[in-house]
């Protein structure tokens, strides 16, 4: 019981310590402690994409709380894969690192840089192995950092900094009107919030917004998403569960601006079966199957090209729905 | 004192005990207003960073901040003794006050808490209420008030520093916060910043 003690004080000041540290990437960054010569980082990219290519959609995956490298899981990649397998006139964009303003991976470059290899190594041999938690652990407490209200903006100014560069690497022409799709996964989808204004204004573009399994709190920037397609499995605990720890999604804050989004008609929940977060069955996984006979992440991505192939059909087929605002049956 | 007697009264103090108000010291009170003014400005050393304030200032403006924390909280002392001056008969010593509202103030020794993301908020308004129920609980036990003209004392000394930051603690404050400045290195600095404060910023320094 001793032992149980002290290990449960231990993994909680690991915590408060984590937590304490959470913002000092972001300001840092943004007080320009991070290069010697006094130069800014949070200077605008050039507006000139590097060359002309036309596209009629631009995709950013920002992906969950697991990321510790530019790389993508196995899982991500596959449906980024089929994304664009269905999607021949978009451009998919999936090596955006959501949890760091620098754009630096855990596993490199940072004075812990050799332990997140280490455990992104035994995470990648058991997904299930609990030292792996400790990348979702760091990640997640960077989403708190865009969510709070005093280093929210400077975190997102830094995530929207790395996607515009990213848009324009792949030839987006700013003031084109091209629309920009942020799909949001887990903790990806309050970041997708968070950097929305700035890719609106800098963009002059509409910018929608997918939420897969997506954490989120009310953040401003939601009152500048076009549309938002929150896709929620009926197992996910994990994404209901946040959607009570932050305040502003609650019902009686009618003025937050989740709240206010949900009046204005631009939420639709679409359902996605009995799909969990991260455990057997999770939206990515291949090797599960529905009564459909379709795999989790097959369903999962045949739900986004309907949403980004038909847009339209899913807002005049989306019935009226007391929680979210309005309700989209896909199964 | 060592640290470990003070770490005992801490740790007394937090739980409403008795002891510590009777046989309180005054190098304790003392420790505890400067300790606390350094958490309290650790926790709000966001402002500093938004405002790009530089490392060596950043040290500098640490400790400068801190100070005119204590002054803040040696004030509020003061007022907490003028309010107990005009309503209570029996004779009370001013320095009895200050190390009695020092102690209670040690809940804001966690106040660097405060600097957690999304949660801080909430912690530093926790630790607020904490410190000012123990204000109260420390007037009541060290001076032997009843707790009703305790809590009524901490009331109107919060009411006369309502008062004074709004009238004669205008110019004050504005000289302080030109102060701070000054020593951060900046024109002004950014208590928060919108993402329209963001893109302005952004601007101005390209251009």
């Amino acid at each position: 019981m001793t032992v149980l003690l002290e290990v449960s004080l231990l993994l909680g000041l690991g915590l408060l310590v984590t937590l304490l540290l959470a913002p000092l990437e972001t300001l840092e960054w943004w007080a320009g402690w991070y290069d010697r010569s006094g130069k800014r980082h949070g200077s605008l990219p050039h507006l000139q994409p590097h060359e002309v290519r036309k596209a009629s959609h631009y995709l950013v995956f920002l992906d969950g709380i697991a990321k510790a490298r530019r790389e993508n899981y196995d899982e991500v990649q596959a449906l980024l894969d089929r994304l664009l397998l269905g999607l021949p006139n978009a451009v998919i964009i999936g090596s955006v690192l959501p949890y760091s303003v620098t754009q630096r991976p855990l596993v490199r470059d940072r004075r812990l840089a050799h332990y997140w290899k280490w455990v992104l190594r035994r995470k990648l041999a058991r997904a299930s192995d609990p030292l792996g938690f400790t990348i979702n652990l760091y990640n997640l407490s960077q989403v708190l950092v865009s969510a709070d209200r005093r280093y929210g903006p400077v975190f997102n100014w830094g995530c929207a900094q790395a996607i515009l560069k990213a848009l324009l690497a792949h030839c987006y022409q700013p003031g084109s009107g091209v629309p920009v799709t942020l799909i949001g996964y887990s903790g990806g989808a309050q970041v997708a919030a968070g950097v929305t204004p700035y890719l609106k204004s800098i963009l002059r573009a509409p910018v929608d917004l997918i939420s897969l399994g997506g954490v989120m709190a009310a953040d401003p920037g939601l009152k500048e998403v076009r549309r938002l397609y929150h896709l929620l499995g009926s197992k996910d605990r994990v994404a209901r569960r946040a959607a009570l720890v932050f305040p502003g999604r609650w019902r009686i804050f009618g003025t937050s601006s989740w709240n206010s989004v949900r009046q204005q008609g631009k939420v639709t929940w679409m359902p996605l079966g009995p799909m969990t977060h991260n455990a057997k069955g999770h939206y990515l996984d291949a090797s599960s199957f529905l009564t459909n006979g379709k795999s989790c992440l097959e369903h999962t991505a045949d739900t986004l090209l309907f949403i980004l192939e038909q847009p339209e059909r899913v807002r005049a087929r989306r019935v009226r729905d007391r929680a979210y605002g309005y309700r989209f049956d896909v199964l | 004192m060592t640290l470990v007697s003070y770490l005992h009264t801490l740790s007394q103090v937090l739980r409403f005990q008795q002891e510590p108000w009777r046989v309180a010291e005054s190098w304790a009170a003392l420790l505890t207003f400067a300790l606390a003014a350094l958490s309290l400005q650790l926790g709000h050393s966001v402002v500093l960073f938004l405002s790009r304030v530089q490392a060596r200032q950043f040290v500098l403006s640490l400790l400068v901040g801190s100070l005119f924390h204590v002054l803040a909280l040696l004030l509020w002392s003061g007022l907490i003794y003028l309010s107990l001056a005009l309503s209570v008969e029996q004779p009370i010593s001013v320095l009895r006050v200050l190390v009695l509202v020092g102690l209670a103030q040690m809940p804001h020794l966690f106040s660097i808490l405060s600097f957690v993301p999304l949660l801080g908020l909430g912690i530093e308004w926790l630790l607020w209420l904490w410190s000012l129920l123990l204000t109260s609980f420390a007037l009541q036990v060290g001076l032997d008030l009843p707790p009703l003209q305790a809590v009524l004392s901490v009331g109107v000394g919060g009411v006369f520093m309502g008062v004074f930051q709004h009238t004669l603690g205008i110019p004050l404050t504005t000289l302080v916060y030109h102060l701070e400045a000054r020593i951060a290195g900046v024109a002004a600095l950014e208590t928060t910043l919108s993402t329209a404060r963001v893109l302005e910023v952004t601007n101005q320094e390209q251009a």
